[in-house]
This record gives C-alpha cells, structure tokens and sequence, in this order.
C-alpha cells in the first residue's frame, strides 16, 4: 500500500447530556494515502460527519474525545485535533451547501482573498501575485473567465458554479487531502456527476487524496479506490470499492445495497428493519444485531475487525454465511 | 391509451409563472415561467412518474394537481368537472378525491401535535364521533405498518421514515384516490427509502390508490412508475411508458439524465447512453432559451433548435419527446 | 380538548431533561425564586404583613419616622405607618397593574398579530400601519398625555398601558405567523380540511406560545417599572392605595435623612423587575427563542 497521509485510530467520541453520556464514536480507524480516493458511506447519524470534524478540529461544544490521529507519518498531538479549532495542515474540507457557504453581499474575489489572508503561505503575497494565484485555483477547478467571476457576487453564478468556488476555496490551502461531506439532501444527479468528475480530475492532476463522505453507494463506488461503511459509530466493513460491491460481507453492507432500486429494473429489496440504536446504551454486543437477520448468540459478543483477506475488513461473526448466502442469491 | 372511465385526473395545458420582484417597491422586475403547458392523464391504479433537474417545476405542477396553487392558464380536470374553473379547488369533494405527501416528513408534521392529534384533523372534518376517531387513527396508522401506541408521540421522538408514515396516514385519512406524492423518500436514508417504497406499493393495490410520484431518482422511477416523464424548464420533453423511456430514450436531455445516474454494478453501468455526457445546468425559468430550451446544452443541438420550439414526436406505444432530431442518435 | 389521551409517555420523558436543561441556568432559577417568593408574600399579604391594619386611611403620628428596628423591620414613614406592610401590599398594586396591562394588551396583540400575518394582505397592511403608528409614540409621552387629559389614577394609566402595549405583540407575532404559515404542515392540516380557527389557534399557537411566554416574563419587569414611575410622577396610583411609586416618590422627600422610606421601596421594586428579568432571560435561552 502507497505511504499513509492521513491515520486516525480508535477515534472514541461521547458528549454528556441530561440522560446520561452518549457513547458516539466507539473506536473508528481509518486512512488514507496519498493520492488516494476513499468513501466513507453509512445512513444518518452513523458518525460519518462526527469523523470528519474530529480530524479538523471542529467537534462541538461539549464533545469528548480519545484516540490518535498521524499525518504524513507525524503523530499530531491531541491538543491539535479534535475541539483544536485549528485547521491541520494539508488537509481541507469542501462545504457543499453552496447557498449557505458564501456570503452573499461580497465578491467572489473579496472571498477568497479573506481566506488567503489566514494562510501563512500567501498572506504576504502581494497583490497582483495572490490575483495570478487566485485565477490558478479557479482554473484548476474548470472556471473559464477568471477575471469576471473574482469580480461577480454569488447570486450572479449558477448553483454549479458556487460549488466550484468552494472547491476553489478549499483549493488555496494547498491541502493533500480534501475531504468533502455530502450534506444530507440529495443534489441534482446531473450537478452531482459534474461535481465528482471534477474532484476525480482534482486528485489526478494536483496529486489529492479525497476523503468522501456520502449516502449514496452509487457515488461511492463512481468515485473512490476505497470504502469504508460506518453503521452506529463504528466502522463495519472496509474493502476497495469494486470488491465491496461485488461481494458485501458484513450483512448492513449487503442490506444496504439491497435497498438501492437498480437501474436495469430489477426492483429492489425489502430495506433494513428498525434504526439506529440509541447511543446511550452500554452495549457489549455487536450494534447491528436487532436489525440482522444473520443473528445469534455470538452477536451478544462484539465482533472485531477481521481481516478475510489482504485489504478487506469485517466486523461480523458471520460474513462467511453473508457471503455464502449472496451468492446463493446470485445462482437463484 | 386509456378509457375515460379509467381516468382519475388530468391536466390540458398548466401554465404558472411567478413574478420576480427586484426593486425596493415591490415593482415586477420580470416573470419565471415555471410551467409552459403541461398536460398529463392519470389513469386509475396507476403510478405516474415525474422526473427532472431541481427547478424545472415538479413541485410546481404537484402543487397544482394537489389543488393548493391556482395555475395561471390551463385546466385540471377531475371526473369531467373543471377544478379551477369550478373552484373546487377547496372543497371537500376535492380534498377526498386528492391529497399530497410532502418531501420533508419532519416539517410537514406540526412539532407541537401528537401524532394521534394530527391525524384526528381530517377526521373531525368528516364528523366521526370521538369514539370513531380513535378506532380510525388505530386503523390508520396500522394501515402504514405503525403500532398504535404512536399516536401518543410528539415527531421529535419519530425517526423520519416513521414521520413519513405518519404523513402518509393523514393524506389516507379521507380515503382519497390520488396521492401526489412530491420526492417521498428524498429525505431518507435508501434502507428506509426502499421500506417506504414497498408500502406505498402494498397500499397501491390494497386500496385501488393513483400515484403522481415526483422525484429525481431515476433508479427508483425505473423500478415503481408506470408512466415516465421527464420535465424540462416547464414542459414534459419526454414521456411513455417507463421500459420504454429507459430502453430508448429518444430525448438527449433523458439521456442526459441517464447517464449521470449513480449506479452500484457494471451491469447497470452499461444501460446507460455513453454519448451524452452532462453539462452544464438548468438556466433559470426567467431567461428561457429560445426555440427548443434545451439546445444550449444539448450536444445534438442544430441550428433549427434554438429558432423553433420542438413538436411533441410520437415515438410509438405512446411515448413521445420534443425534439427536432427525429431519431437522435442512440446509446452506445 | 381531543379524544386523543394526554401523551403521557411523551410528557414523562420529554420533562427531565428539561427541567435538567433550565436547573443548570443559575440565574433563571434565582429569578424563578425571587418572583414566587414576591408572588407568595403578595397574595398572603394580609396575614403575613405585621400591621395589615395601616393599609387605607390610617397615621399614627406619634410613631412617625422610626427607623428600621424588630418591631418595623423597614421602619415607618410620616404617616406612622410600617413600611414593610405598606411594600407588602405595595406588590399587590405593582402585580394587578401588571396583569391588567398584559392580561389586555397580549391577547389583544396575539389576536391582532394573528390575523395580520395569517390573512395577509388588507388586514395585514392596515393593522400592521396601525401599530407602526404606536410604536412610532414615546409610550411615556403617551400614558402621560392619556392620564393627564383624563383624571389621573391606577385605572387610567393601566387602561392607557394596555392600549400601547398590545402593539409590540401584535408585531412579534406577526412575524413569527408570517415564517410558521409558510411550513409544509399548515398546508397539510389546510389539505385535510382543518378550519381557519383550527390552523390559528391549534396549530400555529401552540408554536409560538414560548416566545410570547418569554416575552411576557421579559415584559412583566417593565410595565411594573413604568408603573411605578408614573405613580412617582403623581399620575398612577393615587393615595392611600399602597404602590411602590408613590412610596419612593414621597419618600424621596425626606432623604437622605429618613431614607428607609425610599430607600426599601425603591429596592422593592428592583429585586421584583431583576427576578422577571432574570426569569426571562433563562425562558429565553430554554427555548431558545429569539424576542425583539
Ligand atoms: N453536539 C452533539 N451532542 C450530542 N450528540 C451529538 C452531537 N453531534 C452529533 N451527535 C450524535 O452523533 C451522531 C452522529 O452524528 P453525525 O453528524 O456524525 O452523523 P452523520 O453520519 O454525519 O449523519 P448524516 O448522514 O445525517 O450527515 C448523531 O446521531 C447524534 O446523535
Ligand atoms: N412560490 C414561488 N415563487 C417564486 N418562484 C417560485 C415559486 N415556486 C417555485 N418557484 C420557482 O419555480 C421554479 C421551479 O420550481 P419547482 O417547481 O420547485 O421545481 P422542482 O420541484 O422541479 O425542483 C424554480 O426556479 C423556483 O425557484
Ligand atoms: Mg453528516
Ligand atoms: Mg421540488
């Protein structure tokens, strides 16, 4: 495997509240390396966003948190992450609510000057130097017309175009390693495949790695090497994207995928029963287990992650009867 | 196509447009076209999709044949009686022949009312004595798989498949025969997506129920609908029956669509037109292109397109599209 | 109201944490103390004020002016009278003005605001002109214009306060019903056949009625604080009814000598408004709703 960029192990995150502490996180470890793509997929309140905002340093109020986190092989110290405020270095996030992320009363360009102004390699840029940097970013994210877009405000831009400014904005911080959050509706199908083609483009040419944080098993598997899948704030199933999806192991991979209406028509399955459990249960047994139609009494004990093969992890007692019962699926 | 006895609804020619108000006096500054002549048959027991970019006026036109806006030109048509014309719009008649599920289940659920006491408002409409109203909200909720001890919860203790059943109750409530149902499942995960799915189904056939089911999710309109058609900046560029319009899109814009859909397996993959890649994006319904709306995008755009508004051309087995190209060229 | 039972198991759970949430906010607790406290001791007045027999026409010179001691633990004031007693039932004038102007002015503005924001267009545009205009007006030039014009006393000014303040409700909730209609689900319950009323008063109130609620604990500080300013300025309460105005207004003669007689009511009337004011504040935060 290329070298590790980014390593977050056993991540534990839990606030306090008036009925008792809920347990969110409960030990999630991933990577990324370098010039990678990978996805983490998992439906609401699974703990994908909680992730993302432990390895910037944006937890909320009241978040307690334990784990390690290394960057490009260098332990970050604790009071670097988590609540740290603090961006890391190397590492952006593109906000994808384009409405929202801007402020509608001033320029694109006055916008992203604000944010170089933060950043200790271009705050001393001089001015016709920071504008040459400025129209860079906005053609490595396919805006044509540099000089009308820094002079336009938000409304005057298409909804396409705002993201591609948010990309842009996340673009100037010179990271290795973009992470983008999916926000939880659902873009346009046609902005959305715009949008992914130009983060694929964005890791081929400027050696990114993106850490992409979705509902949809469709664009995880349109645009990452990797997957992750988190089912209550843990981390269920990893395996590169096409084994993930030829061959589920962990019975919430293979629910999931089941639920998705195919595009051939062939209809879809009956979904999950139940929801998520609720976090401020101390629970020894695997968490998916009231929802699983594999389960039994090993499921009162937690599963670790196993490693079926190189490259492929499953926290599930019983993937090889998830496997096996896949494929049965598959002959009938 | 279909007999009258066998149509529900139907709409000849729906326009709407809203005016843009720019200046500080409220002056109209211009109009957005939202519908530019839609008419549709909706046939007893059937599903009728409806797909399209966000802003091309789904919504809109759900709203209309839900009886909530008034459209500027053009008729509705319930069992051979004018509805705007009448101004039926509001009536009893109309309200329980006709009912509307909203996308967002947690703001069409008052957080301030239980969920008995929301779906006890149609009730009282039809003078149901208190005894009969509680027997009936048992029945309703048990209609959509909900136990009858919800009806004492408040929608913040719901989880949002569950308010969705909840809403789905109150729209059965006066035992309608179409549902307008606008993106239902948008706002849910796909385990719970494809559970609300297959109720809506059940419910089809158990209750003799119409659908009109808005939503941008080609898979899932592949998989439910019956008729399928594909709006564009206020028109139905496209529609037929729904193998049909996924076999062989004859509109490029279809096609457009199709080929950015997320897919989880190669299979999939393949029944996608490999010649249309998606560009660009909806303009907005105030600066309509001339001619054919869709030429600025359209890869097959000729000069005739941007002078002459398209005929809707028969494509056999009613379906049809508007556009110029007789036979565009087809997938790969 | 509905066959539906009260949702009890909602309630039970939804309440600890709740009460959780506002236990936490020390201030507010202290308000809540102070105005029940207040509360309390004004409505059991009469039998716990030493002397309830000095209220009405009552001296007794010869024990005029005595300073705090056991037997006036706030002293006397120039009639003879004990000050602790006359504050005790000073409170009651300071609480039945307060509810009196609010107990007016907030149903009148609710009722007013939702019909502006939930009809709209005439009713809208004329009532909405209308408390421009009124809250145009320096509402003390205004009471005193009124209760000057008119003779002034408590009913007065009380009338003349409830007359301005249901205008800063109509406006608040007017904007709240103005956003709330908007919601999907008062188009829902519309679609089901809900009638006007049903729509006004069981599903939009029930939304707004926590801002109101923390408006009025916000509110019920200040209209006991014009209340007693224009008692001080001789146009409220008139005498031998107990109000804290009058008191701190003839009192104020004889400082700083004798200046338990201003002093104490004058205190009275601050840790009264604190206590609303405090109380308001943590509503505020516990709802965390947003009031003008
Ligand atoms: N500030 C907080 N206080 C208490 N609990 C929180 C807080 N923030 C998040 N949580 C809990 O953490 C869980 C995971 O939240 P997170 O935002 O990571 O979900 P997600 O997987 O990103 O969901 P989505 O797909 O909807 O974005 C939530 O279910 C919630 O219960
Ligand atoms: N009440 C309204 N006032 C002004 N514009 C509106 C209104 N409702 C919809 N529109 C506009 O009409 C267009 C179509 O909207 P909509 O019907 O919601 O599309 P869709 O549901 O297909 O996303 C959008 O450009 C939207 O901004
Ligand atoms: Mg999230
Ligand atoms: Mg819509």
């Amino acid at each position: 495997m290329a070298e590790a960029l980014l390593e977050l192990e056993g991540l534990r995150v839990e606030f306090r509240g008036p009925r008792g502490i809920s347990r969110v996180l409960d030990g999630v470890s991933l990577r990324v390396a370098a010039g990678e793509r990978v996805a983490v997929v998992g439906e609401t309140g699974c703990g994908k966003s909680l992730t993302v905002l432990a390895i910037l340093g944006l937890l909320p109020q009241g978040a307690r948190f334990r784990g390690r986190l290394r960057l490009l092989g260098r332990e970050v110290p604790a009071a670097e992450w988590g609540r740290s405020k603090r961006p890391l270095p190397g590492v952006a996030m593109v906000f994808q609510q384009p409405m929202s992320s801007l402020n509608p009363v001033f320029t694109v360009g006055d916008q992203l000057r604000a944010v170089a102004r933060t950043l200790p390699h271009l705050r001393a840029l001089p001015a016709p130097r920071l504008r040459a940097r400025l129209l860079e970013v906005l053609s490595a994210v396919q805006l044509a017309d540099g000089d009308r877009i820094l002079r336009s405000y938000p409304f005057q831009l298409s909804g396409g175009m705002r993201q591609r400014i948010l990309i842009a904005l996340a673009l100037l911080k010179e990271p290795k390693l973009l992470i983008a959050d999916e926000p939880g509706t659902a873009l346009d199908v046609t902005l959305q495949a715009e949008i992914l083609g130009l983060l694929d483009h964005l890791v081929r040419t400027q050696q990114l790695a993106l850490l992409h944080i979705t509902h949809n098993l469709g664009v995880a598997r349109a645009t990452t090497d990797r997957v992750y899948v988190m089912y209550a704030g843990s981390v269920v199933e990893e395996a590169a994207a096409e084994q993930l999806f030829s061959s589920p192991l962990h019975p919430y991979t293979a629910g999931l995928m089941r639920s998705v209406p195919r595009l051939d028509g062939s209809g879809f399955g009956e979904g999950i029963d139940g929801t998520l459990p609720s976090y401020l249960e101390v629970d020894l047994g695997c968490r998916f287990r009231q929802r699983c139609t594999f389960r039994d009494s090993r499921c009162e004990e937690k599963p670790e992650l196993s490693s079926p093969s190189p490259e492929r992890r499953v926290a599930c007692h019983h993937w090889e009867l998830v496997r096996a019962a896949a494929a049965l699926e598959e002959r009938v | 196509m279909s007999s009258p006895s066998d149509l529900v609804l139907s709409a000849e020619g729906l326009q709407q447009s809203f005016a843009v108000a720019r200046s500080v006096a409220g002056r109209t500054k211009g109009w957005l076209r939202v519908l530019r002549g839609v008419s549709l048959e909706l046939a007893r027991g059937e599903i009728f999709g409806l797909a399209g970019e966000s802003g091309s006026g789904k919504s809109t036109l759900g709203r209309i044949l839900a009886g909530i806006d008034r459209p500027l030109g053009g008729r509705l048509l319930l069992g051979g009686r004018d509805v705007f014309g009448d101004r039926l719009e509001n009536s009893l008649l109309f309200k329980r022949t006709v009912q509307m599920v909203f996308q967002d289940p947690s703001s069409s659920l008052n957080p301030r009312r239980t969920t008995g006491q929301t779906l006890e408002v149609p009730l009282q409409v039809l003078r149901l004595a208190r005894g009969q109203r509680s027997a009936r909200v048992a029945e309703l909720l048990d209609l959509v798989e909900l136990d009858p001890r919800y009806a004492l919860q408040y929608p913040s203790t719901l989880s949002g498949g569950q308010k969705q059943r909840v809403a789905l109750a109150r729209a059965l409530a006066l035992n309608p025969q179409v549902l307008i149902l606008d993106e239902p499942t948008s706002a849910l995960d796909v385990s719970v997506q494809a559970k609300i799915i297959k109720l809506l189904l059940r419910l089809r056939s158990q209750l003799g129920l119409s659908y009109v089911l808005i939503s941008h999710d080609l898979s899932l309109m592949r998989n439910v609908a019956d008729r399928t058609s594909v709006m564009y900046l206020g028109r139905i560029v496209e529609a037929g029956p729904t193998p049909r319009i996924f076999q062989g899109p004859q509109h490029p814009y279809t096609q457009m669509l199709l080929a950015a859909v997320p897919t989880l397996t190669p299979d999939e993959e393949a029944l996608k037109p490999a010649k249309v890649q998606p560009v660009g994006e909806i303009p907005s319904p105030s600066r309509i292109p001339s001619g054919c709306s869709f030429h600025p995008r359209c890869p097959f755009a000729m000069p005739v397109c941007s002078d002459q508004a398209p005929p809707a051309v028969p494509k056999g087995e009613g379906q049809f599209a508007e556009c110029h190209l007789g036979v565009p060229a087809g997938r790969a | 109201m509905t066959a539906v039972p009260t949702p009890r198991g909602a309630r039970r759970t939804g309440e600890h944490p709740g009460w959780y949430r506002f236990r936490k906010n020390r201030p507010a607790l202290i308000g809540l103390g102070l105005v029940l406290l207040i509360g309390l001791a004004t409505l059991l007045a009469p039998w716990i004020a030493p002397y309830p027999h000095q209220i009405g026409p009552f001296v007794n010179f010869s024990a005029a002016n005595q300073p705090p001691s056991w037997a006036h633990l706030m002293g006397t004031d120039t009639a003879g009278r004990d000050v602790l007693t006359r504050v005790l039932f000073g409170y009651r004038t300071s609480f039945l003005l307060m509810l009196v102007v609010l107990g007016i002015g907030v149903p009148l503005g609710v009722l007013l605001g939702l019909a502006a924001g939930y009809f709209g267009g005439w009713t809208e545009a004329i009532l909405m002109r209308l408390t421009d205009v009124f809250l145009a007006l320096p509402p003390l030039a205004v009471v005193l214009a009124v209760t000057s014009a008119l003779a002034p006393s408590l009913g007065t000014a009380m009338l003349a306060l409830a007359a301005l303040w249901w205008t800063w409700y109509a406006r608040l909730v007017h904007g709240l019903v103005r956003s709330i209609k908007k919601e999907d689900f008062i188009l829902a319950a519309r679609r089901s056949g809900a009638s006007t009323g049903h729509i006004l008063f069981r599903e939009i109130l029930p939304n707004i009625i926590s801002t109101i609620a923390v408006k009025i604990t916000l509110d019920a500080g200040f209209v006991i604080l014009l209340g007693a300013g224009l008692s001080f300025l001789g146009l409220g309460a008139r005498p031998p009814t107990p109000d804290l105005g009058t008191m701190v207004a003839d009192g104020a003669n004889y400082l700083p000598e004798m200046w338990w007689e201003a002093i104490f009511p004058g205190f009275a009337i601050l840790v009264l408004i604190l206590g609303f004011n405090l109380l308001g504040d943590g509503l505020r935060d516990y709802f965390d709703v947003e009031v003008l």
